[in-house]
């Protein structure tokens, strides 16, 4: 950051004023909320995972069973194809999406700049609940805003059943999706394309790149640590979807799973087996297939983007 | 500003602060009385009639009880894990739909009272309609009563229908009378019958009218018997065949406005139906009427069954006596002469209660029928609704099997369908006893 | 399924344009509210557009802006229109309709006061529970996670990197997996139907700490090494030094974090129990239900409890922009 900074902090031999304890001092509001409220539930959800469970009391241990059982069931099968599609729309639809606003926002220097980041940011003081329970009325056939908007603008839709037809549930959880986080996105690569150099685009342009040469030789290495952050982290976001689904589809017909599971998730199956079912075994075993998938997932990510290894000790 | 953390997170802390003190103010003036019984409630509506009626109760019994309203899932979550961890449970839980959700593991680990006993004492299976306990009970042990009965007719456009075709309504007996009725009226912008595109309520709900339910009494499925065949198909003719009478309106406020824009002329009106069309389409006033659902085969039932509400104690409760008393109270009790149930445009399953005046009451609303009265004349045929456990899973399957069916009419027409209908049907049921045959907990 | 979209069930929707009483087509409003924006935005730039790649940026940001504002402009029509006409306008019915179908009926609904064991409870009620939930919590969180952060910052440490891995695997694991171990736990300690079971578990999060931390690495250690040798005790580097550089990313923080905490949903519901205690979203999510919804008195309601976080953005935005800024991008 300060080429001019001396070399990083270390404790230094004889004269030293801060004690040893003192970062844990610091991090101890931290360690002890999480030595409380992380490590029981973690050991207590890693033990349940070999048992089914009901009730207070009643335990058989069934080994590695609940795993085996997931595996082979069809509806966990249809809850992981859900959440990968949805993660994969987020990272092919709504961050581009992002990026796309974000450049066309930051090509002109208007003052009303400030006015289109708050416009488009505004989706998010509401919450994923409520946008869910929203666009349920938004999407209703005949009478929803959505569908009287495609009737108009192309003919078509008035009698679309987002949320009665397996195939448009889907979409339709995506695009509530995008009205939602394609402000806050675009927000993180807003900030990010501050720190892109103009001397480097127009030294780019004179050599004859074009716009997209420019974006991509250019805009993007600069924008990639956020471009690596955002994707990351709005992935481990989008593997644990749940509410949004939830909202939209609870009052359809008291169901949030959707017709023949179109909306089921991977976080809904955890919620129907502990809360629907009563099992907290089982629950507690597609808590931790979950934390596995996501893991390899970010890791992956990570790994792909080159940006794993240190992880930021020092000062960059 | 010599605030370290700047200036909004200055004013958040004012807002904490003054909003700190708020809280500690306003929250003094509530009663601190710790209330005797805690009742939990899923319905809004159901809340405010007991909040009425409870004062006599604690009088009588020289008590307090509070009721605490949630959302149905809400209530299902804190139940469940307070269930599973042996945490703080109220005394009495009403509960929407199905207590099977916690009913999956051994009697004696149940978090919900045994009621068998009580209610043989009381006789309250005679008092009350019979077929009601079936939601309440797993393999003849008894964990709640019943609230409702929830008897279907059928409500139509009385203005349209009668004033306008001249049709005679009491001419149709089953449902190949109303069929034959329906299509000469069916045009491109008015449909004769409201069905759902994916099934769910309306298929479990002509199911059983047909004497099919999801499970039997013993708690095994039996949503794949060969009546089914006969259901699904005349269900995918009717809402999606070539001579269709029938419309998706969904549920809710847009139905509403769909009968009251004329699209649809018959809707499904279980008794808590007629309230909410009441509420949110007021200007057909005078304009609805019901009648009983058309038979499956001549003199067959003219009824069927949609939702359930029930009540129940916990094992939890510091004082169970007085809980039971607070459920006969106020769902077997008639202590406002019936008018809450003339609220909630409910039949309540005792028959007692059916004996009040106020089941006579004329409902403008409906052209002057006695609704009330019209229900209670059906709700002994009202049909047995068994719950299971695994009855979420199974509802979810025979979903699923619907809509497989129908993508299939969809695609080949009516070749091979009822062969089609046939498998897809037992494939899902199998799946749901593959589910409970995992269960080792019940097998103990 | 095989079903395309559309074709599915098509066959069972009327072939005529079914009883509409809207007076402005959908696209024509569309239009207009895009072009307006674009022409406001004309009249604003000081350099006029001389090409037309800029009356097209323009316009592609007008429609942007329209699509997102339809839904938000759509819940505050929705708050006054009766609940008879509710479904049957887009937005607001003509203006000549107005007197009929216009009214305060959602909101006297929502403000009728509800009766519990413990005294009659007025909408306001929840609405200061959440108002001091969320502020709280906030305070709370940036105190406590600024702390951690400073630490992880700013010193080398045995078990410092084994810490940073914990912390980072704890956010991999989904919170409904931790929901019954944690009523267990609220129920232990006596602190059921309480505030400190929505404030006590969330005061220091993995979450918080990083952001603070990413910031702070920004900060130059020559400040630091420069207190430090005037004698300055770590506390007072913190408060004096530390914080004071990094208000953006405090701001931004602070945000994010009432946003969630005034929206949060699972929580609430699980613990708390008595009426008077509820949050906004708590009792919002009473008014859907299968047997009996009101759309009028939700919408009505949801109108009410975005203007606080509404207000907050508005007050916040330059900071907010700005931390994201230090803490996202110098990461």
């Amino acid at each position: 950051m300060n080429p001019a900074a001396p070399a990083p902090l270390r404790p230094r031999p004889g004269r030293r004023l801060t004690s040893p304890w003192t970062p844990w001092l610091l991090l101890a509001p931290y360690v002890l909320l999480s030595g409380v409220f992380f490590v029981y539930p973690f050991f207590s959800a890693m033990r349940l995972a070999f048992y089914q469970t009901a009730g207070p009391h009643a335990r058989a241990w069934v080994g590695l069973d609940n795993f085996r059982f997931i595996l082979g069931d069809r509806d966990f099968r249809t809850a992981l194809v859900n959440t990968v599609t949805f993660a994969l729309a987020n990272a092919l639809i709504l961050l581009p999406l992002s990026l796309g606003l974000a450049l066309l926002l930051n090509s002109g220097r208007d003052r009303l700049k400030g006015f289109f980041r708050l416009v488009f940011f505004s989706p998010n003081v509401v919450g994923q609940v409520f946008v869910g329970i929203i666009f349920s009325v938004i999407f209703v056939p005949r009478y929803g805003l959505m569908n009287r908007f495609l009737q108009d603008l192309v003919g078509w839709g008035l009698e679309t059943k987002w949320l009665q037809t397996p195939a448009m549930v889907m979409p339709a959880i995506i695009i509530a999706n995008l009205w939602l986080y394609a402000g806050f996105n675009m927000v993180y690569f807003l900030a990010a394309l501050q720190s892109v150099d103009e001397s480097q685009v127009e030294a780019a342009r004179i050599d004859g790149a074009g716009p997209l040469q420019v974006f991509w030789h250019v805009t993007l290495p600069a924008i990639k640590p956020v471009a690596v952050f955002v994707f990351v982290v709005s992935t481990i976001s989008s593997f644990q979807l749940f509410e949004l689904p939830f909202g939209l589809l609870q009052g359809n017909n008291g169901n949030f799973k959707g017709p023949a599971n179109s909306g089921y998730t991977i976080v809904g199956y955890l919620y129907d087996a502990a809360y629907g079912l009563g099992d907290l075994g089982l629950a507690a075993a597609v808590g931790w297939t979950l934390a596995f998938v996501m893991l390899t997932v970010s890791v992956a990510q990570l790994k792909l983007s080159g940006t794993l290894g240190d992880d930021g000790g020092s000062s960059t | 500003m010599n605030f370290p953390f700047g200036k909004a997170p200055f004013f958040i802390l004012l807002v904490a602060l003054a909003s700190g003190l708020g809280v500690f103010f306003t929250h003094r003036n509530y009663g601190q009385n710790r209330p005797t019984l805690v009742m939990l409630t899923a319905a809004r509506l159901h809340a405010d009639i007991y909040l009425r009626k409870l004062p006599e109760f604690e009088r009588r019994h020289n008590v307090t009880v509070d009721v605490q309203v949630m959302d149905q899932f809400a209530l299902r979550t804190r139940l469940q894990a307070a269930f599973a961890t042996g945490g703080e449970v109220p005394d009495v839980v009403e509960m929407p739909q199905y207590a099977s959700y916690f009913l999956r593991g051994p009697t004696k680990d149940v978090g919900l009272l045994d009621l068998t006993d009580w209610v043989k004492d009381n006789k309250l299976q005679e008092r009350m309609v019979a077929s009601r306990f079936s939601m309440w009970q797993r393999r003849g042990v008894v964990f709640g009563l019943p609230h409702d009965v929830h008897p279907v007719m059928l409500a139509y456009r009385a203005d349209i229908v009668e004033d306008e075709l001249k049709i005679d309504v009491s001419k149709i007996k089953t449902w190949d009378d109303f069929v034959a009725l329906a299509r000469p009226i069916v045009t491109t912008n008015r449909f004769a019958l409201e069905l759902s595109n994916v099934g769910s309520y309306w298929l479990s709900m002509l199911m059983l009218q047909r004497g099919i339910g999801l499970f039997n009494a013993q708690g095994e499925v039996t949503f794949d018997q060969p009546e089914i065949v006969d259901v699904v198909v005349w269900y995918l003719q009717q809402l999606l065949g070539p001579q269709r009478i029938a419309y998706d309106l969904g549920t809710n406020q847009p139905l509403w406005r769909g009968m009251r824009d004329g699209v649809v002329l018959f809707f499904f009106a279980p008794d808590w139906r007629t309230r909410s069309i009441e509420q949110y389409a007021p200007d057909l006033q005078g304009k609805m009427k019901l009648m009983p659902l058309p038979a499956w085969t001549p003199g067959g039932r003219r009824t069927s069954t949609w939702g359930a509400t029930g009540i129940g104690a916990t094992k939890g409760s510091r004082h169970p006596d007085l809980a039971k008393k607070l459920m006969e109270f106020l769902y077997v009790e008639q202590t406002d002469q019936g008018k809450s149930w003339m609220e909630l445009h409910i039949l309540p399953p005792v028959h007692d209660a059916w004996k009040l005046p106020a089941f006579d009451t004329p409902f403008p609303y409906f052209r002057n029928q006695p609704i009330m009265r019209m229900y209670a004349n059906l709700a002994d045929d009202v049909p047995p609704a068994y719950a299971s456990p695994y009855t979420p899973k199974a509802e979810d399957k025979l979903n699923e099997a619907f809509l497989n069916c129908a993508a299939y009419f969809k695609a080949h027409g009516e070749d091979g369908l009822r062969e089609f209908v046939r498998a897809e049907f037992k494939r899902q049921a199998n799946d749901v006893r593959a589910a409970i045959a995992r269960n080792v907990l019940m097998q103990q | 399924m095989s079903a395309l979209p559309g074709i599915f069930f098509a066959a069972a929707a009327p072939a005529t344009e079914p009883t509409r009483s809207d007076g402005l087509n959908l696209i024509h409003g569309f239009l207009l509210g895009a072009l307006a924006i674009a022409a406001v935005l004309l009249a604003f730039d000081s350099r006029r557009p001389r090409v037309v790649k800029r009356y097209l940026r323009y316009l592609l940001l007008g429609c942007m802006a329209v699509l997102i504002l339809a839904p938000l402009i759509w819940i505050y029509c929705s708050i006054f229109k009766d609940n008879k006409v509710l479904m049957a306008y887009a937005f607001l019915p003509p203006v000549e309709r107005w007197g009929d179908t216009l009214n305060f009926d959602n909101f006297r609904r929502l403000f009728t006061p509800r009766v519990s064991l413990q005294g009659p409870i007025v909408f306001w009620q929840y609405m200061l529970n959440s108002l001091f939930l969320a502020s709280a919590a906030t305070m709370i969180q940036m105190f406590f996670c600024s702390l951690g952060g400073y630490a992880l910052a700013k010193f080398r440490f045995g078990g410092r990197r084994q810490l940073m891995l914990f912390m980072l695997g704890s956010m991999m694991l989904p919170g409904m997996l931790f929901l019954a171990p944690m009523f267990e736990l609220m129920y232990r300690f006596g602190w059921m139907d309480t505030y400190a079971a929505l404030l006590v578990p969330g005061a220091a999060t993995a979450f918080g700490i990083f952001l603070f931390k990413q910031a702070m690495q920004a900060v130059p250690d020559s400040l630091i090494e420069a207190a430090r040798v005037d004698g300055a005790g770590e506390f007072f580097i913190y408060w004096r030094i530390i914080m004071p550089l990094v208000q953006p990313m405090t701001a931004a923080f602070c945000l994010i974090v009432f946003m969630g905490q005034w929206n949060a949903f699972v929580g609430p519901q699980i613990y708390l129990q008595s009426t008077y205690k509820l949050t906004v979203p708590v009792v919002l999510s009473q008014y859907m239900t299968q047997y009996n919804d009101d759309y009028g008195m939700f919408l009505s309601g949801t109108a009410l409890a975005i203007v606080p976080v509404a207000v907050l953005f508005l007050a916040l935005q330059r900071e907010f922009i700005a931390g994201l800024t230090s803490g996202a991008v110098k990461g």
